[in-house]
């Protein structure tokens, strides 16, 4: 449907990704830093998987490694080899091992036990037994239990009364009820409603209010922002965009004008991609470009599922009844 | 991270904060070789040593410093923070002072990184021992640097659902007055107004204050934001839509007012919109990012963008 769409550099992508191990004191540090590498691996992987090159990492080394951020005791992944566990890398974790098939390799039930610990009698959701409460952890949460099929363990309906009362005036959601909406919340907002099956839970006005405030996000320049008179970004095209599929609209914004800003924010020399054009490359923004593009329909990479944050041949796998 | 060269000098264990823990059995923590970057070569001795006081039972001066050698290298590690508020309630039982040094802690991590978000949280817990009496100066505090930043919003409606609502709706007004776009004081409006039962009580009243903030920029979309939902819930309505007819006849290319207005007159289904129809051929040649979005709503979209519609 649209023109002007050039070929991505896939080969420099990929040697990007690959390179990434031997980079140091980049803006990837950032990214790499210890206590998150976990996440780090899964964008880069992701990354590889949309450009349907995920072997040309060692898997049994990558598999070595995320099972050392497995912590058997309690069931969950840090971020870090040497970290204390943490829903978030417990997704990252759960979602390396679906995208390898591997997910024999933890205790699923009590992964999905240790998480609805986490669940408090208002629906929300804390990251660790100490942490904040954050529409953020919902997500995880949500997630990690629907790849695993457990979702049967958690609360859900609690946990959709909890996100929706995250949602505000605008239509858009934030971090907890009051907090203003931001694209990166409503991505795990509506991601949660979305795998609760519960996306009629708001009404048809609020949908289409959340829609508009989506497309909103849109600037002239052709990127997205993550609320209201702040700038562009790269990663909002997979917040953006996965929610306004999620919501049946990805049509209601120029996907044209999109791909040409994330496609001047593509280094085309030493690959990968950055938060906006001029910028240095990180993984970060390498794996949103991308799942950006592959929303957008680009026939070089894999389809991604807007609400499993996978490629749609590893969603159907953990989805598909099981024998 | 800052840190990292100064640090660089501490081969191994040669951080001072080992000399206070020679009585302490630790292994150092042995990283990967997967996607691995420099780290000074004394921080697997520090998560190491972090490690066996988080299975220790000792909370002390001593694990409190700890904390505080691992956060300067991980402003984010969970188990520092940990490690430090059970150290910090430990050393309270004997001095209650500690707490306000705490708080002065979290401040001076957030004033150089303002959106970690363990350093937040960490001050909340604090405020809750010592009190939230400068919780508000304090966020006022990160605005004045940041004026959008997520955290400090979310920490002042942390204080609102928390009692703490004494002229806080003049405080948005003061943000909003500062910067008219500044979606994140207007929707802490929102929260104050609806949390303290004012948004009843000030009625049509705000819609006036939301129209007059408008008129000073009227493409701004928080406002207009605002202004629907009082529209929505039937505060001020005929005001705003008057206002909304009088932005457009001055300036045409007011989308913003447009929108509010197709928003608040479309009617279900295709018949009596012509009005509606009008905005949204302006709006679909004007706003042309949004072009399908605004032809969607009157009808007029392509018919072949259904793909989405249907979900894998
Ligand atoms: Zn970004």
């Amino acid at each position: 449907m649209a023109s002007s769409r050039e070929q991505l550099r896939i080969d420099k992508h990929v040697a990007y990704i690959v390179g990434l191990e031997k980079k140091t004191k980049t803006t990837d540090a950032l990214y790499f830093t210890d206590h998150k590498r976990l996440s780090g691996v899964y964008w880069a992987l992701s990354s590889l998987a949309l450009m349907r090159k995920l072997h040309v990492l060692p898997q049994d080394t990558i598999l070595d490694y995320v099972l050392s951020c497995y912590h058997s005791d309690v069931a969950a992944f840090s971020g870090n080899t040497d970290q204390d566990p943490h829903l978030l890398y417990t997704l990252s974790g759960v979602q390396i091992l679906a995208m390898y098939d591997k997910l024999h390799l933890i205790d699923a039930d009590r992964v999905v036990a240790n998480i609805a610990a986490l669940q408090r009698p208002d629906g929300s959701f804390a990251g660790d037994k100490w942490g904040e409460i954050d529409t953020r952890f919902t997500y995880c949460a949500l997630l990690c239990a629907a790849i695993l099929r457990r979702s049967h363990l958690l609360d859900v309906p609690a946990a959709v009364r909890y996100v929706l009362r995250c949602q505000n005036f605008d239509g858009g959601f934030g971090c907890i009820a009051g907090a203003e909406s931001h694209a990166g919340q409503v991505f795990c907002c509506v991601g949660s409603l979305y795998l609760a099956d519960a996306m009629d839970e708001m009404t048809r006005e609020d949908r289409e209010r959340l829609a508009l405030w989506l497309c909103e996000r849109q600037l002239p320049c052709g990127g997205l922002n993550g609320r209201p008179d702040k700038l562009e970004d790269v990663c909002y095209s997979w917040w953006v965009l996965s929610s306004l599929k999620m919501l049946g609209h990805v049509d209601w914004i120029d996907a044209d004008k999109l791909i040409a800003f994330i496609g001047r924010s593509e280094d085309d020399v030493d690959g990968g991609f950055a938060d906006r054009p001029g910028d240095m490359s990180d993984v970060f923004h390498t794996f949103f470009a991308l799942a950006g593009l592959s929303l957008l329909g680009n026939k070089q990479l894999a389809d991604i599922h807007p609400a499993y944050a996978l490629t749609t041949d590893v969603v159907q796998r953990v989805t598909e009844p099981s024998a | 991270m800052a840190d990292q060269n100064s640090d660089a000098q501490y081969s191994k264990d040669q951080h001072p904060i080992f000399s206070e823990f020679s009585d302490f059995k630790y292994t150092p923590t042995d990283p990967s070789d997967v996607l691995r970057f420099d780290e000074p070569p004394f921080i697997p001795h520090v998560y190491g040593l972090l490690q066996a006081v988080l299975h220790s039972s000792e909370r002390s001066s001593r694990t409190h410093r700890l904390a505080t050698v691992a956060i300067e290298h991980n402003q984010s590690n969970p188990t520092a923070w940990l490690i430090r508020r059970q150290s910090a309630e430990t050393l309270a039982k004997d001095d209650k002072s500690i707490w306000e040094k705490e708080m002065a802690y979290c401040a001076s991590i957030i004033t150089n990184s303002a959106k970690n978000y363990q350093a937040w949280e960490y001050r909340r817990f604090c405020a809750t021992k010592f009190g939230h009496q400068h919780e508000r100066e304090f966020a006022d505090i990160v605005l004045a640097e940041d004026e959008k930043n997520y955290h400090a919003w979310a920490h002042r409606a942390w204080l609102v659902r928390n009692g703490l609502r004494k002229a806080e709706l003049e405080a948005t007004e003061w943000y909003i007055t500062r910067d008219l776009r500044n979606n994140s004081a207007w929707n802490h409006r929102w929260v104050v107004l609806t949390l303290t039962g004012a948004l009843e009580e000030r009625g049509e009243e705000e819609m006036q204050f939301a129209l007059s903030q408008m008129k000073l920029a009227d493409r701004n979309e928080a406002v207009w934001n605002f202004i629907q939902a009082l529209y929505e819930r039937g505060i001020g309505c005929e005001l705003a839509l008057e206002a909304a007819r009088e932005a457009i006849a001055k300036d045409e290319l007011c989308l913003p007012a447009r929108r509010f207005v197709v928003w608040a007159t479309l009617k279900p289904g295709k018949e009596g919109n012509e009005d509606v129809k009008k905005h949204c051929a302006f709006l679909a040649e004007k706003d042309a990012v949004r072009r399908k979005y605004w032809q969607s709503l009157v009808g007029d979209a392509d018919e072949d963008t259904d793909e989405d519609t249907e979900e894998q």
